[in-house]
């Protein structure tokens, strides 16, 4: 297993540091395989982060220690990392000493992001353990939230590359209600590993009439050359729904381009929602409105239980993360009104919630990562067959 | 149905009309084929011919038709004792919208001003005690009714057209909306129904725990729900909201399975505390907050002719884990 460095000075050196990993794990599953599963991989994380801008780089640790604190369990303390500036600036190491296990360490990169929201979280420790302090993290720190890529986004980053498996997930047993829980056995869990073959089948499984309605895509497997024609620099690639990158190969360049490539889709995404998305009144619209609700279609699959809808989904808990107020719209069982705060950041949202359709409001404030959180779980949750448009019918994911 | 959610529901259906959306389709397409664009929403407009400001519920005008459309809803009726006079004047000046006053005073594109007509809404028992107010320009002004019906409307044509003849042969079918939608203005500036108040105080409430602020005012409050729009309400109606949230906070703050979260604090100027139970500092504080808020919904606002407030399946326990099975 590769020792996690505890100190690099620059981006440069963990890169290199990483490129040597990168290689020695490529060819010893090459070589050796089948591959030790614990074994040290190179680990990338996109991240985003409600930044606020802080005075100078003590005050920035102290505000990172506090934001990255994991909360404490219901028989543990709290875990408060070791921040470590390096010498360059918004380029931190933090490691956290948690459950008596090797300390985990990560390094962070705050600052490569122009708006230091989107943050790039590179480490080889544990890989079950970091999953479980940033989903912590995510779930409790409202300036901490995973990426989540949508399914489209997903195969069109996979179509870059030749093809080397998925992995499909989806568990439906949030919105059965009580009684049908005990035994149920909703959900599934595949992953499948190889080369073009398994394009072959995925395709089947998406035109399967037992599946096709259930199949979403979670991880998917490519190679990836930044440059085809020099085929001896690539990246084997692992990119799973919620921003986690899982690489072997002989170029951490490579790899590094295609995370670059990904946070430049999924910010500009993100931003362009909250441009267009944002309902403003009053004076920051000249007594307008801007803005349009963005448009969730259930037309294939109807809501058969609002009210059990509302109450998985607007609860606060995770993956959601929506906290809401439910109220009958007058008269009629038809539909809902939500009044809902974003955990991940305090803002307001309204919904409406009607059997084939939900209106989602975001205002001032909110953001647009609320938006792909909330389609990339009902995907996953609640059906694959769930669209996501604007007003004027255009697809948003 | 109360005056809030007449003017709010026609405000928000205006709004969807000329922004288009899925729940107004295929009428708000018609509109928007025509250019039509949101102008205004209660903003005061100088009319020169009445020399005094008014203020339309809203305004949307197109360049493509060069026309304005001012609207006022009201749920008054002119015939009886207590009827406002003002609300005949109020439509008169309307009516009296110059191209001047909209696009040059009020900084309306060109085009999109040249004419303008007006839209008058009211309740279906009072179309007739409105028929005198635009008999002199029903060539501009176009009278209809609103009634409410499960989560919608209908507006019914009763008289009069529009100079855009195209967008009044629209508006003369008839707009059967079964859906409003309702987020774009969440609460009126004039009147504001109390179950509506209740969720945004509410909301807000879980958006200072969530950000870690932990002492409020009901001024905070007041500024919280209306936003920018908090200054236009004046100091009369700004009163009204601080005590209407000191009401309802108090409200909260006795019920027994409330008190925990909020707690009046000893300050003169910051009146509230809201803080997470110490010892309760997860998210599942959170998620027993919701379904105690959510309670506390149902037994404040819920009955047979007003909204409902479902509770009891809030609080479920999370399925397992499939890779801890």
């Amino acid at each position: 297993m590769a020792k996690s460095p505890t100190f690099v000075k620059d981006r440069q050196e963990l890169f290199i540091l990483l490129d040597a990993v990168m290689n020695k794990t490529y060819f010893q599953v090459r070589d050796f395989a089948p591959f030790e599963p614990d074994h040290a991989q190179v680990k990338t994380y996109l991240l985003e982060f409600d930044w606020e801008r802080q005075k100078n780089v003590k005050e920035e640790i102290a505000f990172l220690a506090t934001s990255l604190t994991i909360p404490p369990s219901r028989t543990g303390k709290s875990c408060v990392p070791r921040i470590t500036q390096t010498s360059e600036i918004g380029f931190y190491c933090v490691q956290w000493e948690w459950r008596n296990d090797t300390p985990i360490i990560v390094f962070l990169d705050s600052a490569t992001d122009q708006k230091r929201r989107f943050w790039i979280a590179y480490s080889l420790s544990d890989a079950k353990t970091l999953d479980i302090i940033f989903d912590r993290l995510a779930m409790n720190q409202p300036a901490f939230d995973r990426v989540w890529f949508w399914p489209k986004l997903l195969s069109d980053t996979q179509s870059r590359g030749d093809f080397r498996g998925i992995g499909i997930d989806y568990d439906y047993r949030r919105f059965e209600l009580n009684s049908q829980r005990p035994d149920s056995t909703d959900y599934l869990k595949m992953q499948i590993r190889g080369g073009s073959h398994t394009q072959l089948i995925y395709q089947q499984l998406q035109e399967s009439s037992a599946f096709s309605q259930q199949i979403v895509l979670a991880k998917v497997g490519l190679k990836y050359w930044v440059d085809r024609d020099d085929l001896s620099n690539f990246a084997v690639e692992e990119i799973k729904y919620n921003g986690k990158f899982t690489t072997k190969g002989t170029s951490f360049a490579d790899h590094q381009s295609l995370v670059i490539d990904m946070r430049a889709t999924y910010a500009n995404k993100i931003r362009s929602i909250e441009a267009n998305h944002t309902i403003m009144t009053s004076n920051a619209s000249n007594y307008g409105v801007d803005g349009d609700p963005v448009i969730f279609s259930f037309e294939k699959r109807p809501i058969e239980d609002l009210d059990h809808f509302c109450s998985v989904v607007f609860s606060g808990r995770m993956p959601f993360r929506l906290w809401g107020l439910s109220r009958r719209a007058a008269g009629t069982d038809d539909g809902r009104q939500i009044t809902a705060v974003d955990l991940h950041t305090g803002s307001k949202l309204f919904f409406e919630v009607f059997p084939d359709m939900v209106s989602m409001y975001l205002y001032p404030g909110a953001c647009g990562n609320t938006v792909a959180r909330f389609f990339t779980n009902i995907q996953q949750t609640f059906s694959r067959q769930v669209t996501c448009e604007d007003t004027n019918e255009q697809r948003l994911f | 149905m109360n005056k809030d959610s007449f003017n709010l529901m026609l405000t928000n259906l205006a709004i969807g009309l000329v922004k288009g959306h899925p729940y107004l389709r295929p009428t708000s397409k018609k509109v928007k084929a025509l250019g039509y664009r949101l102008f205004c929403v209660e903003r005061s407009l100088f009319c020169a011919a009445a020399n005094s400001s008014k203020m339309p519920e809203l305004v949307f005008y197109s360049p493509k038709q060069d026309h304005a459309v001012i609207c006022e809803w009201t749920k008054v009726s002119l015939e009886t004792d207590d009827s406002d006079p003002r609300k005949v004047q109020q439509i008169q000046s309307f009516l009296s919208y110059s191209k001047e006053d909209l696009v040059d005073r009020a900084g309306m594109p060109i085009p999109g001003g040249a004419q303008n007509s007006v839209w008058l809404i009211v309740t279906p028992e009072n179309l007739a005690s409105f028929e005198g107010s635009i008999t002199e320009a029903l060539e501009r002004a176009m009278l209809c009714s609103f009634q409410i019906s499960g989560d919608g409307g209908c507006v019914s044509y009763h008289q009069g057209t529009f100079q855009d003849e195209k967008l009044a042969d629209i508006f003369k079918d008839g707009i059967s909306a079964s859906r409003i939608p309702m987020g774009f203005i969440p609460i009126s500036l004039d009147h504001f129904s109390q179950h509506k108040f209740a969720e945004l105080l509410i909301q807000q409430i879980v958006t200072y725990i969530v950000k870690h602020t932990t002492e409020f005012s009901n001024e905070n409050i007041g500024q919280a729900i209306f936003g920018e729009q908090w200054p236009l309400l004046g100091k009369e109606k700004q009163k009204g909201v601080r005590q209407h949230a000191a009401k309802t906070l108090k409200q909260l703050a006795q019920k027994p399975y409330l008190q925990e979260w909020l707690t009046r604090t000893e300050s003169q100027d910051l009146t509230w505390r809201v803080a997470i139970p110490k010892g309760k500092e997860s998210p599942a504080s959170l998620i027993k907050l919701q379904s105690r808020a959510q309670k506390y919904m149902h037994e404040k606002f819920s009955g047979p002719n007003s909204p409902t407030y479902q509770y009891d399946l809030f609080d479920q326990p999370e399925p397992v884990d499939v890779e801890s099975e």
